[in-house]
């Protein structure tokens, strides 16, 4: 080696700077990146109507819902018009929930369903529901929203009970 | 003292020695890469004591159940904090201090590729260390989630929260300069005639773990940044409510942060690898498979992030390819374990401190090795997530495997780091210098007055630029000298044998000199 290899350093510097910008980037394009994986997978599809296959009622079960709301940080009023219901399973049933927006001002909401025990949400068919699109409000609105589900015949048999719970949360930037 | 590679540039190097600034302006202006390795290696002690600080202060909160002297809230300060002191200011920040000091002797680079860079890199860390620390004291107090920092905890966490993604954001881009830094001079300066796979292998374990950093560091000054927008202009990348996912954090994260842990360890191994040898007076046993299997290990790093997340409600499917993928990597971390155990095996052992740091290191890193199977499984970590079978996990692998090759290393580096770095009162006891002095006698009458340290660094872990028994003389002497092991009978022979050829390195401006009338 007879010189510095300078030159050489430089060079090698920019390329291992553009790794790092490109890596930066990365960072970022792995939220559509995951959003994709998540619509393909359709892991995520809580905001959309199911599909549902077999309306078969079987009578011979009853399945007891139990419908919760809950609110997070928000002032508002949010409650099940009927707190239970019972079902037969593929049997079509309707729930009201009713929203109240306590404010003086106009807001805007998205409700996350929760499901308990957990694996009871993959056989809850929700065929319409308030929670699949953000819901605005005007001052002081209230609202009685539904959900039409249908519970899956394929239910496992040691799940007599489930409960249909709402989370409100403010979608902010709406603020104004 | 400086070091001089090169007889054409030997003058200018003593000129500027002339009028080098001293006191503490010697210490902020350097660009001598062992004076940089130094200020790394005492900041990474100064954090570590920091943050052991806070671990003392866990453990007194514990000593008994229920409260006892810190407030809930504080005690999450605490961990919080812990966790990052050590992994960004102790860990991190003393590997590179090594590679500061190591690098360019052990490949015959006259100093970094960038000096002035790698002295920016190193002043970043104070301040970012400052910035993170004092961050208790704002209202609302440090940062509480965690050493990860999770969503929807950090995006709602008052501003200490802020502090800590700004110190986050300064050690990452020190680390990506310091990064960078080390692959320019590994794969620029080498000395003629070494070729990738003559390097010592801490020099490999260090060029892969470069490659890392800067793949994956960017990716958590991303992470971080996305926090900040999140918390202060209004978008919701992870927040639920404005359609953000707080689990994509966790996936971007994890990204980052299973790199990030073979980060912390690669450039241990690298160490071991240069310490067993020497203590065993055997070459390192299975030279290329160490370097294989620490390029595997660092491309398998990258897709097996999720492990870390195994009951945020993944697929089945998901679940069993990261489990899979988590459990291949025990192999070449177990063709590692393997080659270490070899390297001793009929070997003159003796016991030394930094030998008896890199056999606890063997055995213990193992553990750790092991408990991260047991994470492995699925259904196993599914009971044991967010336990202490976790902290116990990685507490054996960082502190028994990372900090234990590091102690190790500055103990067996004693004689290269004692005058530079250790102030006189931390100096070994004679008995342990003594070989050291008998050895270098006798090289120095070999070699009518010189003495080189490059060599005998070189010399240790196999990679002279010279061929079969020549560089097998090297060696052997090299290994005995260099660490100061009793000798064997036929080291001086094996060292006359080597003259010639550390000779002709030495014609070759391969060699820094020194002049050992003095000693
Ligand atoms: C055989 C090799 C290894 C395997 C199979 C392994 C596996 C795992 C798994 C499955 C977890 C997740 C546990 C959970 O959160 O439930 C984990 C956590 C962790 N591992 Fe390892 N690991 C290995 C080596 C290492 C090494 C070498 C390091 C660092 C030097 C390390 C550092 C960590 C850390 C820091 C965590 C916890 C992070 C946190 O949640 O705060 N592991 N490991
Ligand atoms: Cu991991």
């Amino acid at each position: 080696m007879t010189a510095l290899p300078v030159h050489s350093n430089r060079v090698l510097l920019a390329k291992l700077c553009v790794v790092v910008v490109v890596m930066f980037g990365f960072g970022f394009a792995m939220i559509p990146f995951y959003n994709k994986i998540c619509d393909v997978t359709g892991l995520r599809d809580i905001d959309l109507a199911d599909k549902v296959n077999n309306t078969q009622i079987d009578t011979s079960r009853s399945i007891r819902i139990e419908l919760d709301a809950n609110l997070n940080k928000l002032p508002w009023r949010f409650r099940p018009l009927t707190p239970i219901v019972s079902v037969h399973p593929g049997e079509l049933a309707q729930v009201v929930y009713e929203v109240e927006n306590t404010t003086d001002r106009p807001m805007t909401g998205q409700a996350v369903p929760s499901y308990g025990p957990r694996r009871a949400g993959e056989y809850f068919k929700k065929l319409e529901c308030f929670c699949f699109t953000k819901q605005s409000f005007t001052p002081h609105e209230k609202r009685q929203m539904t959900v039409v589900f249908v519970v899956d015949p394929k239910l496992p048999g040691d799940v007599a009970t489930i409960t249909l719970s709402y989370t409100f949360f403010e979608v902010e930037g709406n603020k104004t | 003292m400086s070091s001089i590679p090169h007889d054409h540039v030997a003058g200018h190097a003593h000129d500027d020695h002339a009028h080098h600034p001293s006191g503490i302006m010697r210490w902020i202006t350097t660009t001598n890469h062992k004076d940089i390795g130094t200020l790394y290696l005492w900041f990474s002690m100064i954090m570590f004591l920091a943050g052991g600080v806070l671990a003392l202060t866990i453990r007194t909160e514990l000593f008994q159940p229920g409260l006892q002297i810190v407030d809930p809230e504080f005690f999450n300060s605490l961990t919080t904090l812990h966790g990052l002191i050590m992994i960004f200011g102790a860990i991190m920040p003393a590997a590179v201090g090594f590679a500061n000091w190591q690098v360019p002797l052990m490949i015959g680079a006259p100093d970094m590729a960038f000096a002035r860079m790698n002295n920016w890199s190193f002043w970043l860390l104070p301040f970012a260390a400052t910035l993170l620390i004092s961050s208790f004291l704002v209202p609302g107090g440090a940062a509480a989630g965690g050493w990860t920092m999770y969503a929807p905890l950090s995006v709602q966490a008052g501003m200490g929260m802020d502090f800590t993604i700004f110190a986050v954001h300064i050690l990452g881009a020190s680390s990506i300069m310091g990064a960078i830094n080390i692959i320019t001079t590994i794969l620029n300066l080498r000395a003629p005639g070494m070729t990738l796979m003559k390097m010592p292998l801490f020099v490999w374990t260090w060029l892969i773990t470069a490659y890392l950093l800067i793949a994956v560091m960017p990716v958590l000054a991303g992470a971080v940044t996305l926090l900040l927008t999140d918390r202060h202009f209004g978008t919701s990348f992870f927040n639920a409510a404005g359609g953000g996912d707080p689990v994509m954090f966790q996936h971007i994260f994890w990204f980052f942060g299973h790199p990030e842990v073979y980060i912390m360890i690669l450039p241990s191994f690298g160490i071991v690898s240069t310490i067993l040898p020497a203590f065993s007076r055997k070459p390192l046993f299975g030279y290329a498979s160490m370097v294989y299997a620490t390029g595997s290990i660092a491309i398998l790093s990258f897709i097996l992030w999720a492990h870390h997340m195994f009951t945020v409600g993944m697929p089945a499917a998901g679940q069993v390819f990261f489990m899979c993928a988590t459990m291949l990597i025990a192999v070449p971390t177990g063709v590692k374990v393997f080659n270490w155990v070899a390297t001793m095996w009929k070997g003159s052992l003796t016991f030394e401190t930094p030998m008896l740091f890199a056999i606890g290191f063997i055995f213990l890193f193992t553990m750790g090795g092991f408990t991260g199977l047991v994470l492995a499984i699925t259904p196993v970590d599914i009971q044991l997530q967010d336990t202490y079978y976790v902290v116990v996990h990685f507490h054996y692998v960082l502190v028994a495997g990372s900090l234990f090759a590091f102690f190790g290393a500055l103990l067996a580096l004693d004689d290269l780091l004692q005058r530079d770095v250790l102030p006189d009162a931390f100096s070994r006891p004679r008995r342990h210098a003594a070989p050291h002095s008998r050895l270098r006698d006798a090289v120095c009458r070999l070699e009518h007055g010189r003495i080189d340290r490059r060599v005998r660094l070189w010399a240790l872990a196999d990679p002279l630029p010279l061929h079969g028994s020549e560089s097998d003389s090297i060696r052997a002497a090299g290994a005995c000298q260099a660490m100061g092991g009793v000798g064997h009978a036929g080291v001086d022979t094996a060292l006359a044998g080597a003259v010639p050829h550390l000779r002709d390195a030495a014609r070759g401006g391969l060699i820094e000199r020194e002049n050992c009338a003095h000693e």
